[in-house]
């Protein structure tokens, strides 16, 4: 009967298919900032260096998740469709000429939302379950 | 002396073979020439192609952050190419690098116009790259290599012809001599 019992546990865990969790990854920003909402062509314009202010005119710092954070790539997967190679690629194509500079790297979600508390001009990304009231979500990347 | 009528056939034939011979190797020959004259213009505008190609996507990166430092670089090594007398990128309507005045480029003709569109957004064009052939220099090169192949054709038909007739005189003289 045990036998049978996992056998049977067996083939149902072989029928589902892995699947990677999927984070809702969110864009955030300090929560007395002025911005309610910002367009996916804007959050892009800023995360990629063509934009360095808000729509107010503000300026706009962007934040972005360590190297080896898994939000980090679910963020460019989902806002560009792009792995992160792809996305240092495009940085270093860049690194001579001093037009555009990177997002500042955090250490973690902890680091991301502390300074976001302390700078306006910090835009941020986290994963939406780590939202708290002390940041305002200004636009979901998915 | 009058011409034994044997000799005034074997005459006509080797007229007649002979204005064959260079009826087929003039028709020959401009067909080779403006095939190869074509075929080289083509070869020459795909390296051309393939050039823009190689660069398209930092011209684009150039165009999208108007980045004249970057767009500059693009400029200058697509401008290294011979047959390239001179480059422009453009974001949207704004001219961000050029090796040449912009004035040039209104002034010509024979400009070939790439599209650049977003690293992010396919649906977006963020400028455009203007180059200007060297058209004399394009010309010149294919007008070059289509004369050598017709050269060449002329050349194997001459030699032909002179073998046919060689062989032929031999014929004549073992039959009728």
């Amino acid at each position: 009967m045990n036998q049978l019992l996992s056998l049977t546990l067996l083939i149902l865990l072989l029928l589902c298919r892995a699947e990677p969790l999927r984070a809702d990854v969110v864009l955030v920003v300090n929560k007395s900032s002025d911005i309610v909402f910002l367009s996916k062509k804007h959050v892009i314009d800023i995360y990629m260096g063509r934009e360095s202010t808000f729509p107010n005119g503000e300026d706009v710092v962007p934040l972005d998740q360590n190297v080896e954070s898994p939000l980090r790539h679910e963020f460019y997967k989902q806002l560009v469709n792009k792995q992160v190679s792809e996305i240092n690629a495009y940085w270093a194509r860049l690194l001579f000429s001093g037009r555009a500079t990177p997002p500042r790297s955090v250490d973690n979600n902890k680091s991301m939302l502390i300074m976001l508390q302390e700078n306006k001009s910090f835009i941020g990304y986290i994963d939406q379950n780590n939202a708290s009231d002390e940041v305002k979500i200004i636009h979901y990347v998915n | 002396m009058s011409i034994k009528p044997h000799n005034k056939i074997a005459y006509r034939v080797v007229a007649v073979l002979l204005f064959s011979a260079l009826l087929v190797a003039l028709t020959t020959a401009v067909f080779f020439y403006n095939y190869t004259y074509k075929q080289e213009m083509t070869t020459i505008q795909s390296s051309l192609d393939r050039l823009v190609n190689a660069v398209s996507k930092t011209a684009a990166i150039a165009a999208y952050l108007d980045d004249k430092v970057l767009a500059q670089e693009v400029v200058n090594g697509i401008a290294a190419d011979d047959f390239v007398k001179s480059v422009s990128l453009h974001s949207q309507n704004t001219l961000i690098a050029s090796n040449q005045t912009h004035d040039a480029f209104l002034l010509s003709s024979e400009i070939m116009k790439y599209p650049l569109t977003s690293p992010f957004f396919a649906d977006e064009e963020v400028g455009q790259l203007i180059i200007h052939g060297n058209i004399e220099l394009i010309r010149s090169q294919a007008r070059d290599i289509a004369f050598e192949h017709v050269t060449l054709i002329s050349i194997y038909s001459f030699i032909f012809i002179i073998i046919l007739l060689f062989y032929y005189f031999i014929i004549l003289l073992f039959y009728y001599f």
